[in-house]
């Protein structure tokens, strides 16, 4: 198939919300684990997901209020 | 002065009231942007791709203007030349002599060509003299496809017996046989001739026994439309591969989204923007809006990585990191930009039409940046949820900060800065010494715009192995009196050039009204070459030319003189139009014009594809230095402004002067010519190349504001700033290599040549100017050491 202005704009389109979709529900959640899991070793990751915790509290709290 | 190097606390504070301003009325100045966006792309849709020769000249020079007057007349650059091979053989049967003489009609019937300008032996125009009832005659050769052997006998005897036509329309081993046709120069349809050559030339007359190649600018435009299509496979891989880059770098699909929307924003409305002016798209700069692009994204990461850090620093709160990070790298990233626009605006100084409509659109485009991604970027971050703290903490420990680190270590350390200093003075000198043997115009005899192995390049050099010269340099005759041309000292001074000329080695065969004269005069006295001469009288040399011309409508006498006998041409067809080669037979023409010049005609230099080549080498010439020297003045005025310091453009520029040699030492190398196309390609390079200057040097001024100590400033902003500088610099560096892989050589060498731009000019700001910086401590950074920590550090010592 020959690429033309029309087929590359839709590609890259529909690669950019595939793209987003992988990162939000397979990235996202495999990287989460990943840091919880070397939480318990590490110190660092520990206390950057401290923050993390700290910083959705905040947030969810400024939503409540 | 203080403030990041750029402004002061007021400004600075009106900066971050600006931030919040824009976020305040998000809600219409997103309407009004989306509005206006829809507009231009809108507009966009619209846009065609075209190439018009005309605007490809240099208007000024006297060579375009000769050519202007008279490519109608005597023929322009716009030639395609068709060659019929067979392989056993000769083209002297029946079958082969038809399929030109068909040919030869489809040619005539093609779109904007002149029907007076086709030569072949199947054209009604291509005759030869004979003596008819006492009388001479000059019968079209063909009038009609051979029936007969005794038809194919006759045509090949008249192809032998005719020096206008055996070894220039049909090789001398009768192998071979040339249609060669001139096109209307303006907005020729590049596409429909390419097109039709393929399916009503090539594929109806092409077979086993005979190949058919066809040379000329028209088929070489025709090639670069068929490939221009590759942009859009290499848009769709660079994407991509930026996309995974730049997930990989902020660790979130925002960190790659925000600087697409950027991109594309400034894309949609520089495209719609040159639609709006009436301009059009040149598949051969399109390298420039890739470029200019990847520029916007690159500004749009370094914003990004700037949210981050504000986000981290402002306790997490977004709104203020927003702000925050439109502040602080407002100034770096609008002079940026206004550096990029006005470095490409210079070009404006080049009289050639394309250039300048290039200068005025790219500019334009450049400057969009600034509102897609320093005024709209609060709107968009706002919009954005909020990167995830824990991924903005641990990419601050990751392997690539650490690789910063100890890189930037090893650069400010004292034997680094030993080497750094000697390594960048080893480029430079091995630079100055191979620059000098830079080309100005094409390098080789096949066309540089396409790799040698490309069909249209082996049909060239196919062509030029049969007959040697194909490509046209038209000197106009003119006469200081009408019937200028019946003077038989007009018609020797003609042939004088014409001889003296032909002298050069790269001549392959010449032509002039001379030419004629002698056939006619011979023909008279039974083809006897002792009376092949010029005639002495007025009344004789006017009586052939009635002879001659008697039975030929005007329109085909025009090809060689005017009605009124006043004006001709000598052409020279030229093996190639190499640089070198071009200047040599152009300066053979001027030294004859100065030595010997004639009290009957003058001679006009030059049209034809050599002599407008010569122009636009001329041209070249002039303003390739200049260019070079005027972008990177307009750099420096605008450092001067930005920093108010004579000192910081000298660091800054430093950069991109070292770049700039290597750059043109690497084309000297590679046999790269300096040509109008590569011209502000190289132009576009100055500008890009400042932009990590100016990030580096606003964050060393911003942090020794801080730590009032200039090492802790230079290393902190290179581990910072530099990371982003950095990854800008190798996606940027990688993206543009992907224009290797284009069918088009210019564009890939044109890839080469600016990633290459690019990645030396990073190296140098990331090492070089730091380095400078640290050694001599100029005054435009250490004034901002606030005034407690000078004194305190006097005080010490």
């Amino acid at each position: 198939m020959e690429i033309n202005f029309s087929n590359a704009g839709i590609f890259l389109i529909l690669f950019t919300i595939a793209f987003i979709l992988m990162d939000e529900y397979i990235a996202k959640p495999w990287r989460r684990a990943r840091l919880e899991r070397l939480a318990k070793t590490d110190p660092k990751v520990r206390e950057a997901l401290e923050v993390a915790a700290r910083v959705a509290a905040r947030e969810k709290g400024a939503e409540t209020d | 002065m203080s403030g990041t190097g750029t402004s002061s606390p007021e400004e600075k504070a009106a900066l971050y009231r600006v931030g919040d301003w824009l976020i305040d009325n998000r809600a219409w100045v997103s309407l009004v942007t989306i509005a206006f966006t829809a507009f231009m792309a809108y507009e966009a849709a619209q846009l065609q791709m075209f190439t018009s020769f005309g605007e490809l000249l240099p208007y000024t020079h006297p060579f375009v203007a000769v050519h202007n007057k008279y490519s109608r007349q005597f023929g322009g650059a716009n030639n395609i030349t068709i060659m019929f091979e067979v392989k056993d053989g000769s083209i002297f049967t029946k079958e082969t002599l038809t399929k030109i003489f068909k040919a030869t009609q489809v040619v005539d019937v093609l779109p904007d060509v002149n029907h007076d300008q086709i030569d072949s032996i199947g054209h009604r125009t291509t005759r030869y003299l004979t003596m008819q009832g006492g009388s001479i005659s000059s019968p079209p050769v063909m009038r009609r496809p051979p029936v007969t052997q005794k038809d194919i006998d006759s045509i090949q005897n008249i192809v032998h017996y005719s020096e206008n036509i055996h070894g220039i329309l049909v090789s001398l081993d009768d192998k071979a046989a040339l249609i060669r046709a001139n096109f209307h120069e303006g907005r020729i349809d590049y596409r429909q001739i390419f097109y039709d050559i393929n399916h009503k030339v090539i594929e109806p007359f092409q077979d086993e026994n005979t190949r058919i190649w066809v040379a000329g600018e028209p088929r070489l435009y025709g090639w670069i439309y068929r490939y221009s299509n590759d942009v859009f496979w290499i848009l769709v891989v660079t994407y991509c591969i930026e996309w995974v880059l730049r997930w990989m770098y902020f660790h979130d699909w925002r960190g790659s989204l925000r600087p697409t929307i950027t991109g594309l924003l400034a894309a949609i409305w520089g495209l719609g923007f040159i639609n709006m002016i009436g301009f059009a798209l040149d598949p051969l700069m399109l390298v420039i809006p890739f470029l200019i692009t990847a520029r916007a994204v690159s500004h749009a990461i370094q914003m990004h990585d700037r949210y981050y850090e504000e986000y981290q620093k402002n306790d997490w709160h977004k709104r203020k990191a927003i702000v925050a990070a439109f502040a602080e790298l407002f100034v770096p990233t609008f002079s940026g930009i206004v550096t990029d626009a006005l470095g490409v605006l210079v070009i404006l100084l080049i009289p050639v039409v394309m250039l300048q409509k290039l200068a005025i659109t790219a500019s334009w485009w450049i400057l969009a940046i600034t509102v897609s991604e320093v005024l709209l970027n609060p709107i968009v971050y706002y919009y954005l949820r909020a990167p995830e703290p824990e991924m903005v903490i641990l990419r601050e420990e990751g392997m690539f900060k650490r690789f910063m680190d100890r890189v930037t270590d090893l650069t400010l350390s004292v034997p680094g800065r030993v080497v750094t200093i000697v390594f960048w003075a080893s480029v430079a000198i091995l630079s100055a010494i191979f620059l000098r043997g830079l080309t100005i115009g094409d390098p080789t005899s096949a066309s540089p715009l396409l790799w040698l192995d490309s069909p249209y390049n082996q049909s060239h050099t196919r062509i030029q192995q049969f007959f040697g010269g194909v490509e046209p340099l038209i000197i106009v005759v003119e006469g200081r009196e009408k019937k200028a041309l019946q003077e038989p000292k007009a018609l020797e001074a003609m042939e004088s050039f014409q001889r003296y000329v032909d002298g050069d080695p790269d001549i392959g065969y010449s032509f002039s009204l001379a030419d004629i004269v002698k056939s006619i005069n011979m023909v008279f006295f039974d083809t006897d070459p002792r009376w092949g001469v010029i005639p002495e009288g007025v009344a004789r040399i006017a009586n052939l030319f009635f002879f001659y011309f008697a039975g030929s409508p005007p329109s085909e006498t025009s090809k060689y003189l005017d009605p009124s006998y006043t004006n001709g041409h000598v052409t020279f067809f030229c093996r190639n139009h190499q640089g070198d080669t071009v200047a040599r037979i152009i300066e053979r023409c001027r030294d004859y014009v100065s030595k010997y010049p004639s009290d009957k005609v003058d001679f006009r230099l030059a049209g034809g594809l050599i002599g407008v080549t010569a122009a636009a080498n001329e041209e070249i010439v002039r303003n390739d230095i200049l260019m070079n020297v005027l972008g990177l003045v307009t750099i420096y005025l605008i450092l001067l402004f930005t920093y108010r310091s004579f000192a910081a453009g000298i660091y800054m520029l430093m950069p991109l002067i070292v770049s700039n040699g290597f750059v043109n030492a690497y084309m000297s190398v590679r046999n790269i010519g300096v040509n109008l196309h590569t011209l502000p390609v190289v132009t576009v390079g100055i500008g890009f190349g400042i932009d990590y200057g100016l990030y580096i040097v606003s964050r060393i001024i911003e942090e020794i504001r801080v730590s009032g100590n200039l090492y802790d400033a230079v290393k902190t902003a290179l581990c910072t700033t530099g990371k982003g500088v950095t990854f800008t610099a190798v996606t940027m560096v990688m993206s543009t290599m992907f224009w290797t892989t284009s069918n088009i050589r210019f564009d890939a060498e044109m890839g080469a040549l600016l990633a290459m731009w690019m990645g030396v000019s990073f190296v140098a700001s990331q090492t070089l100017m730091p380095v400078l910086i640290l050694i001599f401590k100029p005054k435009f950074i250490m004034r901002e050491i606030p005034r407690e920590t000078a004194r305190a550090g006097a005080a010490t010592a």
